[in-house]
């Protein structure tokens, strides 16, 4: 496909019209809620994912089974020399329907001062809006007579609410890996824009590491296996003691730099570009409002913004999500529990893996004297990192540029996403998020994604369509 | 004064190793002497009556934590005492439940201090398999007859058979060998917060103060018959540890997305950091600056009173029961059981900050709590160690932390050489159930409120008999005993009565 303006003029005119089809396609979605954590419309979400993916003009669409919920693959192949991988995820998280001032299965579009139509309802912005959005783009090039500028591959997966546990079963099936190698890149569709209509395209983001620490006087030895009258404390080991003895160990007095031995043995600094880009960043965020946006009110070592930005990019942590033990109602109970749990997750910087997180965490324990608490790791993957200097980024700058939305980098999340799923082996792809239009309230009440905005800065869903064609239109011209 | 922690169900815990060299009742109950034998048969005639008054009484419950009939709870209680022969009771006003004096002038020349409560704790009758308002009699399997009823053991059945032991002698033509001085409180199963404006009232303080000592009418034995004489307890200091953003100007103010732990301090981490700067490395020993000063060494002859109880006792029976397989330091058993009663100590109670739930959730909690109790040895005070405690979390950087303690007080420690210990010991080798002195309980009661100034009197429970249920469903009360080794209700009476004559002659 060659961009001429009247060819671009025929698809804008082919998403118009197909307007009332897309937004029904994404009501209908949303009434069919699959929801990992409950078991919730399993296998049928899948197969309704196939659906969409062969009405949007897939091939060899296929649902693959793994150990829990189902994914989906299909592939579209146009005979270009390019091929982009796309990823979706079909479930939604949970709701309390009477927390919502609309049905969250309704999909009912209403009018949001200062935003336009919206609709609402689980899963409109995170993530079927912005995917339903894509397929729209897809069916708009059809009606127009016109192949999508690039092969594309599929993938979709049904837990990505609990963490994607199962998804690299998906990827790594040999005909999906193989289609995923011939990819430029993997993009994840997503309404990027914020509210002053800008996106930042996140380079990386870092891994996560969840577990309990569990210290208990069973696995002890020592102290009580079950809660024992505070008085005993005299005569009688505390598991509880033991815990804050060993969580000591593990960050410096000030809790905020980890001192595991060999944590940082393969982090790599920030490069001074890195740096830049940061700085770059920093300089257009108002810190005051930051800060009191985080209930914060200094930062860690009473660093200037632009250093504590360098550090949430920089450092790994370990930090103590919850703690509990003994008596944790109102007032005390005297008593000399027998077993205590500190929940802590740990974000992991490139170069540092999970499995050399865990281990060194068990080791460090081990030569102190705490073989006896258990470390039991939850979830976690390593960190995801993207070259700047990809196509598959150098596409999505330029496309931003082409459509007059600003955009910025960010050198890596502090947050987590398991982008390693597909910039780590056997993958190894550049990835992330694509996409503008605009929505809020993922996992909470009240989901929305824009439909026809009407703030000239942010995109509606017919626009945003078009962006996905546009940025697939600039990944086949660039070299 | 019974404190919570004080029942018969965890007396065995709580004594630890230490409790008792105990010797048990040999061939059931046997009389003292052969001239007490009027007065036995008064305690048998009264039998009904005394059942009948623990009844109603039952059926006339208080309840401080709900305000359930206080003023009339103490009215009743008022009558108690002058139908018991009790020349003056009054209804004695306090900043919370009205109390009650009484005064017997029995012309003697020494004085007996009782104390008593009149309230019972909170109930749910759907929990209960006999109304606990009735103080129905039932058989119990392995016990006899047994009265069931809230208050039944915790505290009106043993101090209805206190009563009934001024009714006997009256019934029995005796004079009171003692003159004495009764103290009730309304409000001790909500920790007696104003029981100290009862005793400090200058007429109540100064009649206490003439007393030989005060007894807490108590069922003393366990299960299996056994009674120890309490010589102390240690004290308790409850508190939580708080560290906040909100406090410490640092880290969230709410919950923060973990990912901010990079660039964000964390209360949680600086509560732990304070913790482990109270303790030795393996949390056993307190390192608080200045926690030690007051604290008194165990005596060699209470090490010697401690050993004697630890030879007789089980230790492998003792773990068993605890769930615990070491001592502290590996410690030899009489050893552990020296450092049971003579350690200060500093326990984690319970920990709670951030999520609390199944799995995990990525927040950095804006908050963390320690709740941690202290036990007090003499001399250490409330007051010195809270003081002791900030001062060095504040030396230490963690002046933000909150220390907010909620219920305390000071160690109790009574002479074993006072008239009242030498009079209870008595008391018990006449009756047939002599008792082992247990040097300190490493749990807690409040017992200073009598040893501690402005009373300064020796003060501990005292009596036979068995009950257990206190706070729980189907309280109940041995009536009539048919286990050789555990006192029913006339005995439990009989032995009151026989103190009063021991303290006299002591």
């Amino acid at each position: 496909m060659t961009d001429t303006s009247a060819d671009m003029a025929a698809v804008k005119k082919a998403i118009a019209d197909g307007h009332g089809e897309a937004v029904k396609r994404l009501q209908d979605w949303i009434a069919l809620p699959t929801i990992a954590a409950e078991k919730r419309n399993t296998p049928a979400g899948a197969e309704y994912m196939a659906k969409l993916a062969t009405d949007a003009g897939f091939e060899n669409v296929e649902v693959v089974p793994t150990s829990g919920v189902p994914g989906v693959f299909g592939t579209m192949d146009v005979g270009a020399p390019k091929t982009l991988a796309v990823y979706f995820m079909y479930d939604v998280k949970q709701f309390d329907p009477k927390e919502w001032s609309s049905p969250p299965l309704e999909a009912k579009i209403i009018d949001r001062a200062g935003k336009g139509k919206v609709m609402i309802g689980r899963g409109a912005v995170n993530q079927k809006g912005p995917e339903a959005t894509f397929l729209a783009a897809l069916h708009a090039l059809k009606k127009a007579g016109r192949k999508p500028p690039v092969n594309l591959v599929l993938i979709c997966e049904g837990e990505e609410e609990i963490a994607s546990p199962h998804f690299s079963e998906i990827v790594r099936k040999p005909n999906v890996l193989e289609a995923l190698h011939k990819c430029v890149g993997v993009m994840i569709p997503s309404a990027d824009q914020d509210t002053s209509g800008a996106v930042v395209i996140e380079l990386g983001a870092k891994g996560v590491m969840e577990l309990e620490l569990v210290s208990s006087g069973e696995k002890w030895g020592r102290g009580p296996l079950k809660d024992l009258h505070s008085s005993n404390k005299a005569a009688v080991d505390s598991p509880a003691w033991h815990l804050v003895e060993a969580l000591k160990t593990l960050v410096t007095p000030d809790g905020n730099k980890p001192t595991v031995d060999g944590w940082y043995e393969n982090v790599k600094p920030l490069t001074q570009h890195q740096k830049d880009l940061i700085a770059a960043a920093t300089a257009k965020t108002n810190e005051k409002e930051e800060m009191a946006a985080l209930g914060v009110s200094h930062w860690i070592d009473d660093l200037p913004f632009e250093k504590a930005m360098e550090r949430l990019a920089a450092e790994p942590t370990i930090n103590i999500e919850g703690l509990v033990s003994g008596y944790t109602g109102p007032g005390g109970k005297t008593i000399l529990p027998g077993r205590a749990v500190a929940k802590i997750d740990c974000r992991l910087v490139p170069d540092m893996t999970l499995e050399e997180a865990h281990r060194k965490l068990r080791a460090h324990l081990d030569k102190r004297g705490f073989q006896d608490i258990e470390v039991n790791v939850t979830g976690g993957y390593d960190p995801t990192q993207t070259d700047e200097n990809s196509l598959f980024i150098r596409a999505q700058v330029e496309t931003y540029k082409k459509l007059g939305i600003p955009v910025s980098f960010s050198a890596r999340s502090a947050g987590s996403w398991p982008g390693v799923n597909f910039t780590g082996a056997p993958v190894s792809l550049p990835a992330g998020d694509y996409g503008t239009g605009y929505g809020t309230g993922a996992h909470a009440p009240d989901e929305y994604f824009v439909i026809e905005s009407s703030d000239p800065k942010i995109m509606g869903m017919d626009q945003a369509a078009y962006a996905f064609i546009a940025y697939m239109q600039q990944i086949a011209e660039m070299s | 004064m019974r404190s919570f922690e004080f029942d018969a169900d965890r007396r065995s815990v709580l004594m630890g190793g230490a409790a008792a060299a105990t010797l048990m009742m040999s061939d059931g109950v046997a009389w003292a002497t052969d001239d007490m034998a009027d007065l036995k048969k008064a305690i048998a005639d009264g039998h009904d009556a005394a059942v009948k008054r623990l009844q109603d009484w039952i059926a006339h419950y208080s309840i401080a934590a709900e305000k359930i009939n206080l003023q009339e709870g103490a009215e009743y209680m008022k009558q108690l005492a002058l139908d018991a022969g009790f020349q003056h009771a009054e209804v004695v006003p306090t900043g919370g439940s009205p109390g009650v004096y009484a005064t017997y002038d029995a012309g003697a020349p020494k004085t007996l201090g009782i104390y008593f409560m009149y309230d019972v704790k909170q109930f749910d009758p759907k929990e209960w398999t006999s109304p606990p308002l009735e103080g129905r009699l039932v058989d119990k399997p392995g016990f006899g007859k047994v009265c069931v009823g809230r208050g039944a053991t915790n505290q009106k059945g043993p101090e209805t058979a206190f009563l009934a032991a001024l009714y006997a002698m009256k019934k029995a033509g005796r004079k009171l060998p003692v003159n004495l001085v009764l103290v009730c409180e309304g409000e001790e199963e909500i920790g007696s917060p104003h029981f100290h404006q009862m005793v400090q009232r200058p007429d109540i303080l100064a009649s206490l103060q003439k007393c030989v000592g005060v007894i807490i009418p108590m069922n003393c034995q366990g299960p299996t018959g056994n009674v120890s004489i309490n010589l102390g307890a240690k004290g308790v200091m409850e508190l939580e540890l708080v560290s906040s953003g909100e406090k410490w100007g640092r880290g969230p103010l709410k919950d923060l997305h973990s990912s901010y732990k990079a660039a964000v301090d964390s209360p949680a981490w600086h509560l732990i950091e304070a913790l482990a700067t109270l303790v030795s490395p393996d949390g056993n020993t307190v390192v608080v600056e200045g926690w030690n000063e007051h604290v008194v060494p165990l005596t060699q002859h209470q090490k010697d009173l401690i050993a004697a109880a630890t030879r007789i006792k089980n230790e492998q029976v003792e773990m068993k029961m605890m769930g615990v397989s070491h001592w502290i330091d590996d410690l030899p058993y009489e050893k552990a059981m020296e450092r049971l009663a003579a350690a200060p100590t500093i326990n984690i109670e319970g920990l709670v900050s951030g999520y609390t739930g199944p799995g995990g959730k990525t927040i950095l909690p804006g908050r963390a709590v320690a709740k941690i109790d202290c036990r007090l040895v003499p001399n250490q005070t409330v007051e010195d160690l809270q003081a002791k405690l900030r001062a060095h979390l504040k030396k230490h950087g963690f002046g933000d932390i909150e220390v907010n303690v909620g219920g305390a007080y000071n160690p109790t420690q009574t002479d074993e050489n006072s008239a009242l210990i030498r009079a209870e010991t008595a008391a018990y080798k006449i009756y047939g159930a002599p008792a082992s002195l247990n040097v300190r309980l490493a749990g807690s009661w409040p017992g200073v409120v009598f040893t501690g100034p402005p009373v300064n009197r020796p003060a501990g429970q005292f009596g036979v008999g068995y009950g257990t249920g206190a706070h729980a469903p189907d309280e109940f009360f041995l009536i009539e005993s048919t286990n050789p080794k555990i006192a029913g209700m006339d005995d439990a009476t009989f032995i009151y009565a026989q103190l009063l004559y021991q303290v006299a002659a002591a």
